[in-house]
């Protein structure tokens, strides 16, 4: 630490200790106003729960390491980082814990709440404050990502295969995605199953990010059409820009991983 | 008629003149109408789009038509008959506690 005549810096800190202060300050409403909007999703105390200690923790750190010479505004920095300090906070809390049973509601809150903290992961646009793949501002189109998003995950983690129900729920989900392209499942497997960022399977697949954004937006809108049952849908093809990756991927593997379950396991009968 | 090389010798090369003064530039008194500029005709390929596309900025003020929109979208995608009541309500549930924990007041 280097301390001057009124100014102290701390050690790897762009910033002065005396801004540093001042930028907790002028956010210290705003990340409270994070913390709380946590709690109110999840029907938390965000002061009881430490949910406003974390937040304030995670302002003080990111106040710390700001670099303004980066061209980022300091709440585009930072809401991220402060609002995954707060739902990690959420979850180590007693009312985590104890549940929604505590407050009388049924178990099934307890499980979306599981359930929403995958969706932050999946998507983590939403927390920054936007819908993730809101593309010419269709709200709708975003909501339907998340509802298959959450409904592939629900099938993949809360599965029961010795419940005869739940069994032909994943039987239909696996059966629609495992008729899709080898490289469509694969997207799917990776984006739900291990939980990569499309910009990763864009960097692993060697391409380009918009190319596997688009194709999986394709994807999503075909699943909600399957889900519902309403109207045959036509079968993605897959897009010029990502040819050469599925004719990569149809000479390493035989199937899509969808297609693999359905084969190794007794669903397909 | 033709010249022949060598009819007129060069006698003397005679000395260039050295610029003595620069004139002091004159101020811009006016400037001249900008031309009406046409339509584009074309625009070439997107180049260096290497991030993630464009993402809509929630508000708190339309929490309430959000999570309407959510239960819309789930009758539409799981209609009576496709799925578990329970099911449905946990998948709509955690979309809308996702978007919720979102929404942020906005204030200073």
């Amino acid at each position: 630490m280097v301390t001057g005549e009124n100014t102290e810096i701390i050690a790897s800190t762009p910033l002065s200790k005396e801004e540093v202060e001042q930028l907790v300050v002028e956010n210290q409403g705003w990340a409270e106003s994070i913390a709380r909007s946590v709690a109110r999703a999840w029907s938390m105390d965000w002061r009881g729960d430490g949910l406003d200690g974390a937040a304030m923790e995670a302002l003080l750190f990111c106040a710390r390491r700001f670099d303004p010479a980066r061209g980022i505004p300091f709440r585009g920095y930072a809401r991220r980082r402060i609002h995954e300090a707060s739902t990690e906070e959420a979850r180590k809390s007693k009312s985590w814990k104890t549940g929604f049973q505590y407050k009388g509601s049924g178990s099934n809150q307890d499980k979306a709440r599981e359930l929403s903290v995958k969706l932050l992961d999946i998507f983590p646009e939403l927390r920054e404050g936007s819908l993730p793949f809101g593309e010419d501002d269709d709200v709708r189109g975003s909501i339907r990502t998340m509802l298959v998003g959450a409904s592939i995950s629900a099938f993949k983690d809360g599965i029961d295969i010795s419940s005869p129900e739940d069994a032909m729920d994943f039987k239909k989900v696996v059966g629609i995605v495992g008729a899709l392209e080898p490289i469509h499942q694969m997207l799917i497997w990776k984006t739900y199953w291990e939980g990569y960022s499309l910009r990763t399977v864009a960097e692993d697949w060697g391409t380009d990010e918009l190319n596997v954004i688009r194709e999986h937006k394709v994807i999503i809108d075909y699943l909600s059409k399957c889900f519902a049952a309403s109207k045959k849908a036509l079968r993605p093809k897959i897009r010029p820009g990502l040819r050469p990756v599925a004719f990569k991927l149809k000479k390493d593997l035989d199937m899509g991983p969808f297609a693999q379950i359905l084969v190794h396991t007794k669903l397909s009968k | 008629m033709v010249k022949k090389i060598g009819d007129k010798k060069v006698g003397k090369i005679n000395p260039t003149d050295v610029a003595k003064e620069i004139e002091r530039a004159h101020s811009v008194s006016e400037v001249a109408p900008v031309k009406a500029t046409k339509g584009v005709q074309s625009v070439s390929g997107l180049s260096g789009l290497s991030k993630r596309g464009a993402t809509r900025v929630m508000s708190l003020a339309e929490r309430e038509e959000l999570l309407r929109l959510v239960s819309e979208e789930a009758e539409r995608m799981f209609p009576k008959g496709t799925l578990p009541q329970d099911k449905r309500e946990i998948i709509e549930g955690a979309v809308k506690m996702a978007l919720d924990s979102a929404l942020v007041e906005e204030k200073d």
